[in-house]
């Protein structure tokens, strides 16, 4: 291998960081959030938000 | 929880094929997914069940050996179980039992994922795992027998650590020809991470286990090369495998590539490059040349850069998404690991500085700072790998929510308490021992009551590992919870299943 080749190598792009991901787990997509949070202490009726499980798995359509 | 509570929905939000001929890209990267974890499933499993029976094995010699420590009468007339022996076969079940194996399990999957091929030779594998693990079961025994070197780390009698570096070998074999197989063309900063620890490995083992039995070294010297080999086992073995883990988890988990792989790149250099110098400032104000020691804690001192970069990338690349540490016990684990090597790295400096060391030497400190790297760094990384992978690899998902977050929390409190009293303990102690006017015994009742608070958090991180045995025991005779999604993208899953959900 050439050095010339071998700087061309070591030019990483930000590009590369996304190898990792495919098609089924795209950028973008959460994986494997798979419990279901309860806060210890829960709010009163009145300021309660919707159930926070269903709403922040990022699979959910 | 009951399993409803899990919302899931259909594996991918990709085209379906609407007929049998009709096949996506997609469906086949499931497929090529799908038999690349299963073609991992046999040899990874193998090293996982025995990483997990030494962690049990492990955290029952350390309870014994920090009992020990305030009630020295216990079984003091059983010469197997007096302190000196147990002591170190509690650290080398913990080092090559645990960790090493559940980082080499972790590291073969992460390895099939990203060179994109399917395991070649996984019999390679499986002899090697069962090696290990003859080599580790024949360590102990020896250390327990009264074969000890009665250096750190290298206490396994030299007939182990032969049969240890077959099963490394067999290992390493596979390592490279899965690499040179390998589908994916860039490789990874995390493929970076894990070939490092596959070649440095072997150079600080065989460089210690020939200077040390085969060539050995004079004197004081011997000290020397010990610490050097234990600091970089951590770093360079042991700490490799926990960064290119997180390398891989953070992004995957919360679905946003790394912050800046530049960034990642100047961190894997300058860490591989700073980090085997270090070792000799455990050794400061003892009879070794001052270059030696200085030259280390110059090095030590060094590694704030790949601390920095490695600690903002993995923070930049979060924020925003910390809330998902709620839902997923991976990011929970491997981000309290990443944290954890930050400040493990940052204890690292200030206890390798002269004006520090000449207080927290030879004290309790001491272990302080190595629990922080080995457990709360390294052990926490790995707990977050494998509730990533087992899922993947059994097909099925954790049963209970509940015994993830109790293994969490207790592992978490555990440390944190077992680290703050170690450390305090230890500056007390070394206080108490720089003190002339003050008998040595004093030193002793100082320290009595960290060691009580010690044994107590030890009793919490008992609690969180039986758990995680107990779970991950149900996850492989097949009783985890039945589902398809997110975890795992098995496309050969019954739709009956989800339907049951």
């Amino acid at each position: 291998m050439t050095l010339a080749k071998l700087f061309a190598k070591m030019k990483l792009s930000q590009k590369d960081a996304e190898v990792i991901f495919d098609r089924d787990e795209p950028v973008g997509k959460s994986t494997d959030l798979v419990m279901p949070w309860r806060p210890l202490f829960r709010r009163r009726k009145a300021n309660a938000s919707p159930k926070r499980t269903s709403q922040t798995h990022s699979l959910q359509s | 929880m009951t399993p409803a509570e899990i919302p899931l929905k259909a594996p991918s939000a990709a085209p379906v094929a609407t007929s049998a001929t009709e096949v996506t890209r997609s469906d086949v990267e499931q497929v090529e997914r799908a038999l690349i974890d299963a073609s991992t499933r046999v040899p990874v499993l193998m090293f996982y069940t025995s990483a997990v029976a030494w962690l049990v094995i492990g955290t029952i010699l350390a309870a014994y050996t920090s009992f020990k420590m305030h009630m020295p009468d216990l079984f003091g007339d059983v010469a197997f179980l007096t302190w000196g022996r147990v002591r170190p076969a509690h650290m080398n079940s913990m080092i090559y039992g645990w960790a090493s194996m559940a980082g080499i399990g972790t590291a073969i999957w992460l390895m099939a994922r990203l060179c994109r091929t399917t395991l070649r030779r996984p019999l390679l594998l499986v002899a090697g795992a069962a090696f290990w693990n003859v080599g580790v079961l024949v360590g102990l025994g020896g250390i327990l027998a009264g074969h000890s070197t009665g250096h750190q780390w290298l206490e396994f009698p030299p007939y182990a650590a032969i049969i240890l570096f077959v099963a490394y070998t067999l290992v390493v074999s596979w390592a490279v020809l899965m690499f040179q197989h390998r589908r994916e063309g860039h490789i990874y900063i995390t493929q970076w991470y894990l070939i490092g620890a596959f070649l440095w490995f072997p150079w600080l083992y065989g460089a210690a286990q020939i200077m040390m039995w085969v060539t050995p070294l004079q004197g004081v010297m011997q000290a020397a090369m010990a610490w050097w080999y234990a600091n970089n086992i951590m770093f360079l073995w042991l700490g490799s495998i926990a960064l290119g883990t997180a390398y891989y988890m953070i992004p995957k988990v919360i679905g946003r590539p790394v912050y800046s792989y530049h960034l990642a790149a100047i961190g894997f250099w300058t860490y591989a490059l700073f980090s085997s110098w270090t070792g000799m400032q455990r050794l400061v104000d003892g009879p070794f040349p001052a270059w030696m020691v200085t030259a280390s804690i110059a090095a030590s001192i060094l590694t704030i850069i790949p601390v920095a970069t490695v600690g903002l990338n993995h923070h930049m690349t979060m924020r925003g998404n910390f809330g998902l540490m709620r839902y997923s016990p991976t990011l929970r684990f491997t981000i309290f690991g990443a944290i954890a090597y930050t400040v493990f790295s940052a204890l690292g400096i200030l206890l390798s500085l002269r004006s520090v060391a000449s207080y927290t030497q030879f004290t309790q400190a001491s272990v302080a700072y190595t629990h922080l790297g080995t457990y709360a760094f390294f052990t926490m990384t790995m707990f977050g790998a494998m509730y990533y992978i087992v899922p993947r690899l059994v097909g099925r998902e954790w049963r209970n929510a509940g015994l993830i977050k109790l293994h969490f929390w207790s592992s978490a409190y555990g440390v944190g308490l077992m680290v703050l009293m170690l450390f305090v303990g230890g500056v007390m102690q070394g206080q108490d021992l720089n003190n002339t006017a003050l008998p040595f015994t004093e030193s002793t009742q100082t320290i009595l009551a960290y060691l009580r608070g010690r044994s107590l958090s030890g009793m919490l991180l008992m609690i969180a590992h039986l758990i995680f045995a107990f779970h991950f025991g149900m996850m492989l005779f097949g009783l985890g919870r039945t589902a398809t999604v997110p975890t795992f993208l098995n496309p050969q899953q019954d739709e009956a299943a989800q339907k049951s959900l």
